[in-house]
């Protein structure tokens, strides 16, 4: 294919090109760099909604919840004494519990929303929570979840 | 008019709207097997199908081209009634009807590079939506938007520039004996 050739091929597209062909292709570019802001924006709403607290709960009221955002200890008081929690990398696990069968310091660090820690005895559950960013108040009763909780 | 009477579907024009249908069959399941660098970006090669029946053969040839061709793909691949049947049945009808209507009310300010431009538009658009809203359930999959919106407007102007070519080529074709089917007098825009 010789100059004249391309040159000829590229003039019969300008030729062909309509006014209409160059708003759709300005309506293209506009959406997809407006998209980007828009993409940006919901994402840092998503991270803000991707914090996670754990809600430590003793019989059906809620003690306190937990963020997970950075490394701590915790001690909390169940049924049968303290008991003491540790947030690290993102995950929570209970270290050290009063109760005879030591059930929940065996089952280890969890880091999943919905997933929690159960301490029959000490009637403590620890649950992990996709989205409360701001602690609840304390005296707010929450909903039992199974017979762990209500025996 | 009646889309099915024989006004509308001469037995040429069925005959070619078949072809054109074939065509964009093969094109479908072409770059289905090709590699994809990127999950959600395909070529779109079978819209030159669409854009072809549509200044050759008119407005329900390629309705019934991409339906077709999203059926019948869907068939081969096994994909009938997967997500994403349902994903390339609302980017097609949203491509064709975008295609169709810019042709009917627009056809002087638009040529056939804008037309595959604005289907390739409507065709993400679509596919955002339905994937958003009926698949996924997610609005945050418009992160995906501007990664999809760069490949296709990149194979907009390739399926376009195609058509523009495959269109020239057929002009130069004999005129047909059908005078609804005049190649040289309906692709060209003024």
């Amino acid at each position: 294919m010789n100059p004249q050739k391309i040159f000829a091929k590229i003039s019969f597209v300008t030729n062909h090109l309509c006014p209409g062909d160059w708003l759709i292709m300005f309506l293209f570019i506009a959406f997809a760099i407006s998209s980007w802001g828009i993409g940006s924006f919901f994402k840092k709403q998503l991270n803000a909604s991707e914090k996670m607290a754990a809600a430590v709960t003793m019989g059906n009221r809620l003690i306190t919840s937990v963020p997970m955002s950075q490394p701590q200890d915790y001690i909390i008081k169940g049924r049968l004494g303290e008991m003491s929690l540790r947030v690290a990398d993102g995950r929570i696990r209970i270290v050290q519990s009063r109760c005879a069968n030591q059930v929940c310091v065996k089952q280890g660090a969890i880091s999943q929303p919905g997933e929690m820690l159960v301490c029959v005895p000490n009637q403590v559950v620890v649950l992990l929570q996709g989205e409360t960013s701001e602690t609840p108040k304390s005296d707010r009763p929450v909903k039992s979840r199974g017979d762990a909780v209500t025996f | 008019m009646p889309l099915l009477s024989k006004s509308v579907f001469t037995t040429q024009r069925l005959t070619r709207t078949a072809l054109l249908t074939g065509f964009g069959l093969v094109m479908f399941l072409f770059e289905s097997i090709l590699p994809r660098p990127l999950p959600w970006a395909k070529p779109g090669l079978a819209n030159i199908a669409t854009l072809l029946a549509l200044y050759l053969l008119g407005a329900a040839s390629a309705w019934a081209v991409t339906l077709l061709r999203v059926g019948l793909g869907s068939f081969f691949l096994g994909s009938f009634m997967n997500p994403g049947f349902w994903l390339s049945l609302a980017g097609g009808v949203a491509a064709v009807a975008t295609m169709t209507f810019l042709k009917k009310f627009g056809a002087r300010q638009f040529s056939v590079i804008g037309l595959s431009l604005a289907g390739a538009l409507a065709h993400v658009l679509a596919q955002i939506v339905v994937a958003g809203f009926l698949i996924v359930r997610r609005f945050e999959i418009i992160y995906l938007l501007p990664a999809m919106l760069w490949p296709a407007l990149f194979a907009g102007v390739v399926v376009g520039l195609t058509a523009l070519f495959l269109l020239e080529r057929l002009a130069r074709l004999p005129r047909s004996r059908d005078s609804s089917f005049s190649l040289s007098k309906n692709w060209r825009s003024p």
